[in-house]
C-alpha cells in the first residue's frame, strides 16, 4: 500500500523535526550554563556567586545531560521548573493553553470561512471587476499588520460603539456568553490578515481547477459553474489549500501571541512575553517548545489528511 | 425540422475580435452523424462549444444556434446548463484526465442521471451498472467503485461515454474522443461509438482532424478551414469529388495506401498553398 | 490595467526609499525633541499629522522611521538570501541525501515563524534591532531554499545545462554561469515578498518592546506608544499603522508585478 509507506515517511519527518526543533531551543536558551545565573543575579554579582548558583541549579553537569533530562520530562508533560519562582512550567501553561486554543482556533476557522468563497469567487470572476476587488481586498488585508487591526477594531467597536469588551477574558466555564464576547475582537483581527493570504491561495487553486478537463466534464454533464467547482473542484484544491492552512497555522500562532498582548488574554502569548521580559529562559523554553511541537503536529496531521482526501495515496493503481 | 441548425454563427474572441468561427450554416437531421475535420485553430471546437454554451467568457458569439427548435444563442446559463448532459452531451479529447481524480468513477455516472432526471436516482446504481456494460465495460461493478486512476485510457473513454449517454441525449458531440489512445484502443472505442449512436439513436457531431476516423463513424462531413466551412458533403463524395483544393489534400494524406513506394508522401501544402506561413 | 499592481507597488517603495533618504538629512523637527507644552495635538499646519504623548512631531518620527524600515528589510532579506540561495542551489543539484537533508532542515524551520524565533533569541541575547533582524533573516531562509531548489531544479532539466555539463563543466560553474542568472528574477520577487513580511515582523517586535532602543523612532513603537493613549487619541494609531500596510503593500504589489512580469516562465515554481 502506498499509504503506508507515505504515512511512514511522514511520521519520520515528524519525528525528526521534533528532535531538531527541541535541540534548537535548548543550544539557544540553556546550552551556556554560566549566562543563565548571570540572568539571575543581575549585573555585578562576583563569580563566585554565579558558579554557586550554576551549581546549585545544576547546570554545571554536562549539557547533553540536561538536555535528556528536559526532553525525557517533556515526554512525562514535565517543562521543567521556572529559574525564579520554583514554579512547575507545564503547570504555568496549563491553564492558559485554552486561552491561545480559543483565539488560533477561531481564527483560523474564520480565516478559512471568509476566504473561501471569497477565493472561489475571485477565481471565477478573475476577469470581471469583482474579481479584481477581491484580489484588491486581498491585498490590502495581507499589509495590515494583525495588531493595528486590533486596535482599530476596539477604537471601533469597544470604544465607539461600545458593543463589545476591549480586553479581558472570562472562561468559557464561568460565562459562555461574556467568554464569546471578549474573544469576537480578538478573532477577528487576527483573522482578517490571513483570509487575506487565504484568499489569494483559495484563488490561484481554484483559477487551477477552471482550467483542469474535469471541470469541463462537470460542466458537459450539466452543471452550472459555481456547483461545479464545489462538487468537484472543492476536494481538488483542497489537496493544495489543505497544506497552507496547516503552514498558516505558524503565522496564526505568533499573530496570537501579539494579540494577546493587544488584548490582555491570559494565554500562552502573553505568558511567554512576560518570561521573556524577566529573562526566565525555563518558562521561554518550555512555551517555544510547546508552541513549536503543536506546529509540527499540526502538520504531521495535514500530512495525514491527504491520504484522506486524495484517493490516488489511498488505492493501488492496478494497471 | 432539422435536430440542430446552425445559421451565420460568428464566435470571435478578446478584445480584438480575433474571429474563430466566421458565418457558418449547417444543419443536422435526428439519428445522423455529421463530421467536423479541420485542423487545429480552423474553428471545429469552438463550433462545438457553441452548441454547448461553453465557450469562455471573451468569446463574443453572434448568428443562430437552434437544438430541437429551441434557439441557444443568448440562452440563458441557468437554462443552458439543463440541455447539457440531457439533450445534448459532449465527450472530449483527453480522457486521461476529464474524470474528476478525487470520485469514484460509478458516482460520477450517478451524478448525471440525478442531475437531470431525480426521478429515476432511487435505481440510480442500476442504471449506471447497465449504462457501463453497454460501453462495453464487462466487469461493471469494479469499474464503477474504481477511481480514475485504476482505470485505463480507454476504460475512462468508455466511461465518459457512459456520462455522455445515460439521459439517452438526441445530439452527442464528439470531440477527437479517440485521438489520446493507442491505435488498437482507438479503433475499439470508434466501433463501439458506432454501435451505441445506432443503438440509442443519437445524432452525432464528431470533431477530428483525421478524415479516415470521420468515415469510420460519419455519414456526411463538414470541412472547416480558418474559421470557414469550405466544403460539405457526403464522405463518400468528398473521397470520389473533392472540390475544395484544401479538400484534396485532405484526401490524398488520408490515402497514403494508395501512394506508390518510393514516391515522396503528399502534404495538404501540394494541393493548398497557404498564403501565409503559420 | 495588467501592471497596475507593479506601478503602485513600485511607486509605493519609492516613497517609502524616498522618507528614509530625505530624513537622512532633513526632518520638520528633530523626530527625538520632547517639547512638554504640545503634547498629543492633532493634525495643524505646524505639524502636519499632530504630536504624540511626549510632544515630538509625528510626521518626523515617521520619517525616521522608514530608515529602520529600510535597514531591517534589507538586513534580513540579506541574511536569508546569502544562506538561502546557495543551499538550495546545492540542494537543486546534488539531490540525493544532500537534498534530503537541506529539505528535512526547512521543514523544522517551518515551526519557528521570524516572531517567535525573534522572541526565543531575544529572551536569551536581550531585545535590539540586532536579534531583532538575525531573527527575521534566519527564519525567512527556508522560503529562499525552496524557492531557489525549486528553479535550480528547473534550470538544471534544460538543454543547455546538459549540454554544459556534458562538455564537462563542473557543478560550481555551472551555478555561477547557468543557474544563477537564470533564477535571478525568482530570487527577486522573493526577495520583495520577503521585504514585507520582514516589515511586518519588525513592527509586531517594536509593537512588542522587543525591537529597538526606546530613544530610535519606529512605526511599530509609535503604534505601542498610541496604543496607552488611544482611548484619549486614536489619531496617533492611524499613521504609523498606515505607513507600515503602505510600506508591506508596495513590497508585496512590487514582488507580484514582477512574477507576473516573468510570467509565464516561472509560475510554475512559485
Amino acid at each position: 500500500m502506498p499509504v503506508l509507506a507515505f504515512l511512514g515517511r511522514r511520521l519520520a519527518i515528524f519525528a525528526i523535526s521534533l528532535v531538531g526543533a527541541s535541540m534548537l531551543i535548548f543550544a539557544v536558551c540553556s546550552a551556556l550554563p554560566g549566562e543563565v545565573a548571570e540572568i539571575i543575579l543581575g549585573e555585578g554579582a562576583s563569580q563566585a556567586q554565579i558558579e554557586a548558583l550554576t551549581a546549585e541549579l545544576g547546570l554545571d553537569r554536562p549539557p547533553v545531560v540536561r538536555y535528556l533530562e528536559w526532553v525525557g520530562g517533556m515526554l512525562h508533560g514535565d517543562f521543567g521548573v521556572s529559574y525564579f519562582t520554583g514554579q512547575s512550567v507545564s503547570g504555568l501553561m496549563a491553564p492558559r493553553i485554552a486561552v491561545t486554543l480559543w483565539l488560533v482556533l477561531f481564527a483560523l476557522l474564520l480565516s478559512v470561512a471568509v476566504a473561501l468563497p471569497v477565493g472561489m469567487l475571485a477565481a471565477m470572476k478573475r476577469r470581471s471587476w469583482q474579481g479584481f476587488a477581491a484580489t484588491a481586498v486581498a491585498q490590502l488585508g495581507m499589509a495590515v499588520p494583525a495588531f493595528w487591526a486590533a486596535i482599530v477594531l476596539v477604537l471601533v467597536f469597544a470604544v465607539g460603539l461600545r458593543w463589545l469588551p476591549a480586553n479581558g477574558y472570562i472562561p468559557l466555564t464561568t460565562d459562555p456568553v461574556s467568554w464569546a464576547a471578549h474573544l469576537v475582537l480578538p478573532v477577528t483581527s487576527l483573522a482578517i490578515v490571513q483570509s487575506a493570504v487565504l484568499v489569494r491561495y483559495v484563488r490561484s487553486a481554484f483559477i487551477e481547477v477552471l482550467s483542469e478537463d474535469y471541470y469541463r466534464t462537470a460542466r458537459a454533464v450539466g452543471w452550472r459553474p459555481f456547483p461545479a467547482l464545489l462538487r468537484h473542484g472543492l476536494r481538488n484544491a483542497a489537496l493544495s489549500l489543505v497544506t497552507v492552512v496547516g503552514l498558516q497555522l505558524a503565522s496564526v500562532l505568533v499573530g496570537a501571541i501579539v494579540i494577546e498582548q493587544v488584548f490582555a488574554l491570559p494565554g500562552l502569548g502573553s505568558q511567554l512575553l512576560s518570561a521573556v521580559s524577566q529573562r526566565d529562559l525555563m518558562i521561554v523554553q518550555g512555551v517555544v517548545m510547546f508552541l513549536a511541537a503543536s506546529v509540527l503536529l499540526i502538520n504531521f496531521l495535514v500530512d495525514l489528511s491527504y491520504a484522506w482526501i486524495d484517493p490516488r495515496l489511498r488505492t493501488e493503481a492496478e494497471r | 425540422m432539422s435536430l440542430l441548425e446552425v445559421s451565420d454563427l460568428t464566435v470571435s474572441f478578446g478584445r480584438r475580435r480575433r474571429v474563430a468561427v466566421d458565418h457558418a450554416s449547417f444543419s443536422l437531421e435526428a439519428g445522423q452523424r455529421l463530421g467536423i475535420i479541420g485542423e487545429s485553430g480552423s474553428g471545429k471546437t469552438v463550433t462545438a462549444l457553441s452548441v454547448m454554451g461553453l465557450l469562455p467568457e471573451t468569446a463574443q458569439v453572434a448568428g443562430s444556434v437552434r437544438l430541437a427548435g429551441r434557439e441557444l444563442v443568448g440562452l440563458p446559463e441557468s437554462q443552458h446548463a439543463r440541455l447539457r448532459g440531457d439533450l445534448v452531451s459532449m465527450v472530449f479529447q483527453e480522457p486521461m484526465t476529464a474524470l474528476d481524480p478525487t470520485m469514484q468513477v460509478g458516482r460520477q455516472v450517478a451524478e448525471v442521471l440525478r442531475l437531470h432526471a431525480p426521478e429515476r436516482s432511487g435505481r440510480a446504481r442500476q442504471h449506471v451498472l447497465e449504462m457501463l456494460g453497454r460501453v462495453g465495460l464487462t466487469d461493471a461493478e469494479r469499474v464503477a467503485d474504481s477511481f480514475p486512476h485504476q482505470l485505463s485510457g480507454g476504460q475512462r473513454q468508455r466511461c465518459l461515454l457512459a456520462m455522455a449517454l445515460i439521459n439517452s441525449p438526441d445530439l452527442v458531440i464528439c470531440d477527437e474522443p479517440t485521438t489520446a489512445l493507442d491505435v488498437t484502443v482507438q479503433a475499439r472505442v470508434l466501433a463501439l461509438l458506432d454501435e451505441v449512436l445506432s443503438a440509442e439513436g443519437a445524432a452525432c457531431l464528431f470533431i477530428s482532424h483525421d478524415l479516415a476516423v470521420v468515415s469510420q463513424v460519419c455519414s456526411d462531413v463538414l470541412v472547416m478551414l480558418d474559421g470557414d466551412i469550405v466544403e460539405a458533403g457526403p464522405v463518400a463524395k468528398l473521397f470520389t469529388a473533392p472540390e475544395h483544393p484544401y479538400t484534396r489534400g485532405l484526401v490524398a494524406t488520408a490515402r497514403i495506401d494508395q501512394v506508390r513506394p518510393g514516391e515522396r508522401l503528399p502534404t495538404v501544402e501540394d494541393f493548398y498553398p497557404r498564403a501565409e506561413a503559420r | 490595467m495588467r501592471r497596475l499592481g507593479l506601478y503602485v507597488g513600485a511607486a509605493l517603495v519609492t516613497l517609502v526609499v524616498a522618507m528614509a533618504l530625505v530624513s537622512l538629512f532633513w526632518t520638520p523637527y528633530d523626530p527625538t525633541l520632547v517639547v512638554a507644552g504640545q503634547r498629543l495635538q492633532g493634525p495643524s499646519a505646524a505639524h502636519w499629522l499632530g504630536t504624540d504623548a511626549m510632544g515630538i512631531d509625528n510626521f518626523s518620527r515617521i520619517l525616521v522611521g522608514a530608515q529602520t524600515t529600510i535597514v531591517v528589510g534589507v538586513v534580513s532579506v540579506g541574511i536569508a538570501a546569502v544562506i538561502g540561495v546557495p543551499l538550495g542551489m546545492l540542494a537543486g543539484q546534488a539531490r540525493g541525501w544532500v537534498d534530503e537533508v537541506v529539505m528535512r532542515i526547512t521543514d523544522i524551520a517551518y515551526a519557528f515563524p521570524a516572531l517567535l524565533l525573534a522572541i526565543l533569541l531575544a529572551a536569551r541575547f536581550g531585545a535590539s534591532p540586532v536579534t531583532a533582524m538575525t531573527a527575521i533573516g534566519l527564519a525567512t531562509i527556508p522560503s529562499f531554499a525552496r524557492i531557489t531548489r525549486a528553479g535550480t531544479l528547473q534550470v538544471m532539466r534544460t538543454d543547455f545545462v546538459l549540454a554544459a555539463r556534458a562538455s564537462g563543466i563542473r557543478w560550481p560553474g555551472i551555478s555561477l554561469r547557468h543557474v544563477l542568472p537564470n533564477i535571478a528574477p525568482l530570487i527577486g520577487v522573493q526577495a520583495s515578498v520577503t521585504f514585507a513580511l520582514a516589515i511586518l515582523a519588525e513592527a509586531a517586535l517594536s509593537f512588542l518592546g522587543l525591537s529597538t532602543a526606546a530613544i530610535v523612532p519606529t512605526w511599530g513603537k509609535m503604534l505601542r506608544d498610541a496604543q496607552t493613549v488611544m482611548f484619549n487619541a486614536p489619531l496617533q494609531a492611524v499613521w504609523p499603522g498606515l505607513a507600515i500596510a503602505a510600506a508591506v503593500l508596495g513590497f508585496n504589489l512590487l514582488g507580484d508585478g514582477l512574477r507576473d512580469l516573468l510570467d509565464p516562465r516561472l509560475r510554475e515554481v512559485s
